[in-house]
C-alpha cells in the first residue's frame, strides 16, 4: 500500500504545486501593498475586481484620459476620415505588430493596477520608484512581463511630470533583467537578439531624446549591463550621447532647466528674454498692495528702460499712444500673453540733396550712395512698425489690469498723463495682425 | 556611391534608425513625395490645354534665358560681406509661391497653419499646433507645421537646383514667439535613397515685439533623412539646393506665429569652419 500511496501523494503534491505556480504566474505581479492584499486572497473575488475595474473605466482608451484641462481648447475641427485619402496606396509607416498573447494582455492590466494602487500618493519621483520596486519585489527573479510594465510606466511619465528627469528613466531601465539579453556575438547583435525587449528600450530612449534628457555615464553602464556592447540599443544610446550634448547650449536665449511655478517669476523670465535693451528695468506691482479697493487681485510686471522713458518725454500730446496686445510668448511649454505700449512711427525726414552741390562730387558705381544730410541714429525701440515704449504681463490680462498698468507708469513718466491712450485689444491668444488677401487686393486695385 | 549603398543596406537590414515604426517594405521610393502624393489624375485633353498655354508663355522666357546665357553677367565671386536676398517678403505676391503644409493636410493630426500678410507687409506664418492624435491606430506622435519655398524652375517647368555655393551664412530677419523653429534645406539629388536628404539647424526665437536678425553659418547644418540624423555626416553641397523651409514641431500645443522679413545669404570671409561635426568613421557604424 505504501508503495502505491507514495507516488499518489507525490502526484497530489505536484498538482498543488502546479496550481500554486499557475496562480503565481497570473496574479503575482499585482501590487503587494496593503490595500489590495486582502482582496486578492481568493480567485472568485479577484475576477470580480477585474470586472469592477472594467466597469469603472480601467479599460477606457487613452486619448480620453490625456485630454487635460491644462492645455487651451483647440479650435473646432472634425475628425479626418481616412477614406478621404486621395492616394489609394497607404505608404505611411505602420507599427510593428507583435502577437499579443493573453498573458501579455494580463501583464499590461497588472502593471496598470500597480499605478492605480498608488493614485492616492503624491505624484513624485519617489512614488514612481516605489511602483518600480513593487514590480521588482514580485518579479525580481523571472521579470515576467517587464516589457509591458515599462510601456505602462513610460506612458505615466507625463502624468507624474517626470518627462525631463533622468532619474525616472534610470528607474525604468533598471527593470530590465541584467546579463540575460546580451547578444553573444556581433552577428547575433545584427540579427536583433530579443527584438521585443530591444524595441521597448529604444522607444524609451527615443522619448528621452524628444524631451532632451541627456544620459550620463551611470545610465550608459546600466544599458551596457543589460544589452551588451553591440546591440542596437547601445548604438542608439551612443547616437543620443553624441548628438544631444552638441545642442545643449545652442540656444542663445537659454531657458532655465526647471521653470518656476510662481507666475510672477515666469513673467519676469519672459520679459527679460524679450527685452532687447540692456538697461531694461523690471518692476512688479500687486494690486492688493498698491490700491485700497482693487477691482481684482492680480499682479503686473512691466519692463521699461531709460531710453523708452526719454522717448515718452519727447512725445507730443496730439498723437495717441496704443496698448496693443494679446500676443503670445513661450517659455518652452508655458504660454503667456504680453501687451505692448506703442506709438506710431515718426516719418523719416526726406533727405534733400542739392543738385548743384552734387555736380562735382562724383559717385562711381563701386561706391555706395550715402545721404549727405545729418540724421540722428535711431534707438533700438524705434522700429518701422512703431515705437515700443514698454511691455507688460499681467496676471489676469484683462482691460482693467492694463488701465492700472498705465496709471502706474504715469508715476515715472509724467508726460503720459497728457497723452491719450487707446486700447486696441483683441481676445486673448488671438493677437495676429493679419491683413486678408482680399483687402490687400482691394488696396492694390484702388491705388 | 558607397555611402548610398551602405545606407540602403542599413535601411533594409537593420531598422536601427526607425526602431518603433517600419515602413512598407519597398526597396525603392515610389515617388518624390514619399507616399504623400495627393495628385489626382486628370484627363489628357485638360492637360493638353493647360500645357499649350504654358508653352505659349514659356517660349518668351526661353528666349530671354538664351539671351542671358550669351550676356553672362551673373555674379561669379562674392566678396566679403556680399549678400543676396533669397527671398524678401514684400506684398501679397511674394507670399503666393510658398507652400504651407501641416499634419492635418495628410490626415495625421489637427494642426492648422497659414501664411498671411502682416500689417508691415511681411510674411506671417501662424496657426495652431495640436498634439492630439487621430484615432487611426498607426500614429504615435503628431504636430508639425511647415512652410517651404518654391522650387527653382527654368522655362518649360524644368527644375534646377539653387546655387548658394558663394555664400557662407544664412541670414534671417524674423520676429517669433519664443519657440524654436527648424530650418530645413532640402537637397537636389538624383538617387532615390538620397531624395529626402535634408540639412537642418534650429532657429531660436526670443519672442516679443522686437525684430531679431539670425546669422547662421551653413557649416552648422547637419544631415538628416526623413527626420532622423544620419551617422555618416557630410559637408553641405550648396550648389545643389532644392528648396528651403521652416518647420515647427516642438511638442508644445498652442498657437504660434513667426513673422519673416527676409531670408538672405551672406558671404563672411572670416568664417573658416567648413563643417562643425566630426567626419571620421566610428566603430559602431557596422556593415
Amino acid at each position: 500500500m505504501l508503495k502505491i500511496t507514495e507516488p499518489m501523494q507525490c502526484i497530489a503534491r505536484l498538482v498543488i504545486k502546479r496550481q500554486k505556480l499557475l496562480s503565481s504566474l497570473y496574479h503575482s505581479s499585482v501590487p503587494s501593498c496593503k490595500e489590495n492584499k486582502d482582496i486578492i486572497s481568493t480567485d472568485k473575488e479577484n475576477i470580480q475586481i477585474i470586472k469592477k475595474e472594467t466597469d469603472t473605466g480601467l479599460m477606457r482608451p487613452k486619448f480620453e484620459a490625456s485630454q487635460d484641462i491644462q492645455s487651451p481648447p483647440p479650435p473646432e475641427e472634425d475628425q479626418p476620415n481616412p477614406r478621404d485619402r486621395k492616394n489609394k496606396i497607404d505608404m505611411r509607416f505602420i507599427p510593428k505588430t507583435y502577437t499579443k498573447t493573453p498573458q501579455a494582455i494580463q501583464f499590461t492590466k497588472k502593471s496598470a493596477l500597480i499605478f492605480d494602487s498608488l493614485e492616492s500618493k503624491p505624484k513624485t519621483l519617489q512614488t514612481f520608484k516605489t511602483a518600480c520596486n513593487i514590480y521588482l519585489d514580485k518579479e525580481g527573479l523571472y521579470r515576467r512581463g517587464h516589457v509591458e510594465f515599462i510601456y505602462a510606466a513610460r506612458d505615466k511619465l507625463k502624468e507624474y511630470n517626470l518627462n525631463y528627469d533622468l532619474n525616472a528613466y534610470k528607474a525604468l531601465m533598471n527593470v530590465f533583467p541584467k546579463e540575460r539579453l546580451k547578444p553573444r556575438s556581433k552577428i547575433e547583435a545584427e540579427f536583433r537578439r530579443y527584438p521585443k525587449q530591444q524595441d521597448c528600450a529604444i522607444e524609451v530612449l527615443d522619448t528621452m531624446g524628444k524631451n532632451g534628457v541627456i544620459p550620463d555615464v551611470q545610465f550608459y553602464n546600466l544599458i551596457l549591463s543589460v544589452f551588451g556592447e553591440y546591440s542596437h540599443v547601445t548604438r542608439k544610446l551612443q547616437r543620443t550621447m553624441y548628438w544631444l550634448p552638441k545642442f545643449k547650449h545652442a540656444n542663445p536665449w537659454p531657458i532655465p532647466k526647471l521653470l518656476p511655478d510662481n507666475k510672477i517669476e515666469l513673467a519676469k523670465l519672459a520679459l527679460k528674454r524679450m527685452a532687447f535693451d540692456i538697461n531694461n528695468e523690471l518692476t512688479v506691482w500687486k494690486t492688493t498692495e498698491t490700491e485700497e479697493n482693487p477691482n481684482e487681485d492680480t499682479f503686473i510686471v512691466s519692463a521699461q528702460s531709460e531710453k523708452q522713458r526719454e522717448l515718452i518725454k519727447k512725445l507730443s500730446p496730439d498723437k495717441a499712444v496704443f496698448v496693443d496686445g494679446g500676443y503670445n510668448v513661450y517659455l518652452r511649454n508655458v504660454m503667456q500673453t504680453y501687451f505692448v505700449l506703442r506709438a506710431d512711427p515718426e516719418h523719416e525726414p526726406e533727405v534733400k540733396v542739392d543738385e548743384e552741390e552734387d555736380l562735382f562730387n562724383w559717385t562711381t558705381i563701386f561706391e555706395e550712395e550715402k545721404p549727405s544730410s545729418i540724421v540722428p541714429k535711431k534707438s533700438v525701440h524705434e522700429q518701422e512698425d512703431g515705437v515700443i515704449l514698454g511691455m507688460c504681463i499681467t496676471g489676469s490680462s484683462t482691460r482693467d489690469s492694463l488701465v492700472s498698468w498705465i496709471r502706474y507708469l504715469q508715476d515715472s513718466n509724467p508726460n503720459l498723463e497728457h497723452i491719450p491712450v487707446v486700447f486696441t485689444l483683441k481676445t486673448v491668444g488671438q493677437g495676429t495682425d493679419v491683413v486678408k488677401y482680399e483687402q490687400q487686393n482691394q488696396k492694390q486695385s484702388a491705388s | 556611391m558607397m555611402s548610398v549603398l551602405t545606407r540602403q543596406i542599413l535601411h533594409l537590414c537593420s531598422r536601427c534608425h526607425s526602431p518603433v515604426i517600419t515602413s512598407v517594405n519597398f526597396i525603392h521610393e515610389i515617388d518624390r513625395k514619399g507616399g504623400y502624393n495627393h495628385r489626382v489624375e486628370r484627363p489628357v485633353t485638360e492637360r493638353l490645354k493647360e500645357g499649350y498655354e504654358i508653352f505659349k508663355k514659356d517660349i518668351k522666357v526661353f528666349g530671354e534665358e538664351m539671351k542671358d546665357k550669351w550676356r553672362e553677367d551673373r555674379m561669379l565671386i562674392a566678396n566679403h560681406n556680399d549678400y543676396e536676398y533669397f527671398w524678401k517678403f514684400d506684398g501679397a505676391k511674394t507670399l503666393e509661391p510658398w507652400v504651407v503644409t501641416s499634419d492635418r493636410d495628410n490626415l495625421e493630426g489637427f494642426s492648422k497653419a497659414e501664411m498671411a500678410l502682416s500689417k508691415n507687409n511681411k510674411a506671417l506664418f501662424h496657426g495652431y499646433l495640436s498634439q492630439r492624435l487621430p484615432k487611426d491606430g498607426i500614429l504615435t506622435s503628431t504636430g508639425y507645421a511647415n512652410m517651404r519655398s518654391p522650387l527653382k524652375t527654368r522655362s518649360f517647368q524644368r527644375q534646377e537646383p539653387y546655387d548658394w555655393s558663394m555664400f557662407t551664412h544664412l541670414i534671417l530677419r524674423v520676429r517669433g514667439d519664443g519657440r524654436p523653429y527648424q530650418l530645413c534645406i532640402l537637397m537636389h539629388r538624383y538617387f532615390d535613397v538620397q531624395w529626402f536628404d535634408m540639412y537642418n539647424y534650429t532657429l531660436f526665437t526670443r519672442g516679443g515685439p522686437y525684430w531679431q536678425i539670425a546669422k547662421i553659418p551653413f557649416s552648422k547644418f547637419f544631415l538628416s533623412h526623413k527626420g532622423r540624423i544620419l551617422d555618416e555626416q557630410r559637408k553641405i553641397d550648396l550648389d545643389n539646393v532644392r528648396n528651403f523651409g521652416i518647420t515647427l514641431a516642438d511638442n508644445v500645443e498652442g498657437p504660434f506665429q513667426l513673422e519673416v522679413d527676409y531670408i538672405g545669404l551672406i558671404n563672411d570671409e572670416s568664417h573658416a569652419e567648413e563643417f562643425a561635426y566630426e567626419l571620421y568613421r566610428h566603430e559602431f557604424i557596422t556593415l
